[in-house]
């Protein structure tokens, strides 16, 4: 069966460990994941909780489809109120740790209060304990996986932790799972400290056996068969995401020095060809690719820093491979603060894994704080001497450890744009929506993903609408709405199927994963009851906002994207035409003019 | 390659990403390098003439502008102008 059925909630105020059966009503309206576990947080929490209060629970959550060996059948999320934005938060993690969960036995773990001093969760199999993390709170992650897996003798242990800037609360926080993978956005991680919660650790031997294993087979193989055809996936295995520098960087969608600009001189610094070329002094950045569990695709890099640069020259720690930039950390620590060093931005990566933040929110609030710096609305006195121009590549490395730590101006910037550019009287410099960064995309030159951005349940984000194609091929946004709002729908059901979003994005159709999900599961899905799942889900996550105080007033952009014209490319002249296109979107939704469901829309969703 | 017989011009040429992977001839020769055209050539006849198939994905950009997708077959390209193609990527 896809599901174990089994639930572990973990009270961390009581220190007890409870096991109870999934709802299987909701599992078959929500699936898993992160429909499954926003159902579940709508009804165990009030959403005007304060999002770090033993109010708010944290759910660890995996899908049907997790564990199983279809592609890219890894997928865990965390679902939460997130501290970032007040909205919720669902932030989506490959690796290997959810595969070794699902295998343990469990399809969801719940925490709840707060423990009145650091622990870790481990877990084999049916056995759960809440150990002491003493000796651990103030470790970086990569030092606590390796005293964890040291402490129970087992080197095969899967582990997901925080490292400091969770425990000192960065808004940014994010969960960090074998040494280089995250549920990065939305601050998940300092809920996770919050709770005075270090790591989950956690060993499994049970594995995932599929209601009809043949049927199952099948549906793998011919799903297999597309994605080893597709140029697509071609090429994401072989240059990564980073190719896609190339594509923004040519369109003028790439933002650059915090979206004052959409093109960046030193892109061809940060690109695929780059990353695979010997530099100067013969030194590679790219060893070699990674992939998650059970995936086909190996879009993952692993890169070593040349031991000559000055971030790591003095630090073996970091001399060592680990993981690469992919193209949201190139962006966000290259072309967002107008640094075109990759060893340092893949130093700063290395940083952002080790003490746990999100590198995407990390260099768009660093980007803002070089605003600020520039416009003289701070100075060195505010940032503690470090001369914070655009283009420096030691103010990156020296800020990102400093936040890391939650140190002097690095707690300000830990705190996200929109706090940090209140704070010094600028907050129109804050590149975000609902309060988080935004991600590689320009919303000028992409209308569509401008529209995507500004309605995305979570804030600024690339994972949740897909108007990738319809954005490149057309200006025009009569059809972006369409676009956008039914892209919403389908990634919000891959998104509580175990599985990941790139199977879809490098030529596997939504019949694929319907396949595996029916066979997997004994559900009778179709490619339309699986995207209106998924827009049952999109609902859900929007009521929860609106309990929560959002407002449509929320639905906008940073006054730069609607009003400043791109200065070059595709778009030189024009701003983000979010007015043309929000009508026609609440429209397509059933949405009322105060931009709710209404009461037509509830009912023909079931909520 | 196909031998371009009564040369109207040249033009620039960049292939960008995994499109280079896609190309008969492989990537050679395709990072900006003089390409030959003949007269009344579209982006669409460009590209069916390098190797692309008509289901290949990408963009395109003439002196740093956008063409749309739907006047790639009546815009005729001209000597001297900077034309590059890429893929549209989806996710990051």
């Amino acid at each position: 069966m896809g599901w174990h059925r089994t639930i572990l909630r973990v009270d961390l105020t009581a220190g007890t460990c409870t096991r109870e059966p999934l709802n299987m009503a909701w599992a078959e309206q929500y699936l898993g994941q992160r429909g499954l576990a926003t159902k579940y947080l709508s009804e165990e929490v009030d959403p005007t909780v304060d999002a770090l209060s033993p109010e708010n629970k944290l759910i660890i959550a995996t899908g049907p489809l997790t564990g199983t060996n279809a592609p890219t059948g890894g997928r865990w999320s965390v679902v939460t109120k997130g501290p970032l934005t007040g909205a919720i938060a669902c932030s989506n993690s490959g690796g290997q740790f959810g595969g070794e969960l699902k295998m343990a036995g469990y399809d969801f773990l719940i925490f709840e209060g707060r423990s009145p001093r650091p622990v870790y969760l481990h877990l084999e199999n049916d056995k759960a304990s809440l150990l002491p993390a003493d000796d651990l709170w103030g470790e970086k992650i990569w030092d606590v996986e390796r005293t964890i897996k040291d402490r129970h003798n087992d080197p095969l242990m899967r582990i997901a932790s925080i490292g400091p800037a969770g425990e000192t609360l960065s808004r940014y926080a994010c969960i960090v799972n074998d040494l280089h993978r995250a549920a990065g956005r939305s601050g998940v991680g300092a809920v996770m400290g919050s709770k005075q919660l270090k790591a989950i650790a956690v060993r499994g031997t049970k594995g995932v056996t599929p209601e009809n294993p043949a049927e199952f087979m099948a549906a793998v193989k011919a799903a297999n068969e597309v994605l080893q055809g597709s140029k697509a996936r071609k090429g994401l295995t072989r240059h990564g995401t980073i190719a896609m520098m190339d594509a923004t960087g040519t369109f003028g969608a790439l933002p650059t020095r915090n979206n004052r600009e959409v093109q960046f001189e030193g892109a061809d610094k940060l690109n695929a060809k780059a990353m695979q070329s010997p530099n100067e002094d013969g030194h590679t950045n790219l060893i070699q690719n990674s992939a998650c569990f059970a995936c086909t695709i190996g879009c993952g890099r692993v890169s070593r820093i040349n031991p000559e640069h000055f971030s790591v020259k003095e630090q073996p720690r970091y001399q060592t491979a680990s993981g690469g930039l992919e193209y949201e950390t190139a962006y966000a620590l290259g072309s967002a603060v107008g640094v075109d060093d990759m060893d340092a931005a893949t130093y700063a990566g290395f940083l952002c894994n080790d003490y746990g933040m999100d590198p995407i929110s990390l260099g768009g609030s660093i980007a803002a704080a070089m605003e600020l710096y520039d416009t003289g609305a701070i100075d060195k006195k505010t940032t503690g001497g470090i001369e914070l121009t655009f283009g420096s590549a030691e103010a990156l490395c020296e800020l990102t450890e400093l936040i890391g730590k939650g140190e002097d101006f690095g707690k300000d910037v830990g705190m996200g744009s929109k706090r940090l550019c209140e704070k010094y009287g600028k907050p129109e410099f804050s590149m975000a929506v609902k309060g988080q960064e935004f991600a590689a995309y320009d919303g000028r030159a992409m209308q569509g993903m401008g529209l995507g951005y500004a309605t995305s349940n979570r804030g600024a984000c690339h994972l949740r609408a897909s108007p990738y194609a319809s954005d490149f091929a057309t200006m025009e946004v009569e059809e972006k709405p369409k676009v956008v709002k039914d892209s919403q729908d389908f990634i919000a059901a891959i998104d509580s199927s175990g599985l990941c979003l790139f199977p879809k994005n490098t030529g596997m159709e939504l019949d694929s994963y319907v396949s595996m999900l029916n066979a997997a599961c004994n559900t009778n899905f179709t490619e339309e009851s699986f995207c209106e799942m998924g827009e049952r889900i999109w609902n859900l996550e929007r009521q929860f906002n609106y309990r929560a105080g959002l407002t449509i007033a929320d639905d906008t952009l940073p006054k730069r994207i609607l009003e400043e014209p791109a200065p070059s490319g595709a778009a030189k002249g024009n701003v983000n035409r979010l007015g043309e296109m929000l009508p026609e979107y609440y429209n397509l939704r059933g949405w009322g003019e105060d931009g709710a469901p209404t009461p037509d829309t509830l009912k023909r969703l079931g909520l | 390659m196909t031998i371009v017989e009564d040369i109207y011009g040249n033009i620039q040429l960049v292939i960008m990403g995994h499109l280079l992977d896609d190309l008969p001839a492989g990537g050679e020769g395709f990072s900006g390098e003089n390409f030959a055209i003949r007269k009344s050539m579209t982006v669409l006849d460009l590209a069916r003439m390098i190797g692309l198939g008509d289901n290949a994905e990408f963009f395109v950009m003439i002196n740093d502008e956008h063409l749309p997708n739907d006047v790639w077959e009546s815009r005729f390209l001209q000597p001297e102008e900077r034309v590059v193609l890429c893929p549209p990527l989806k996710g990051g």
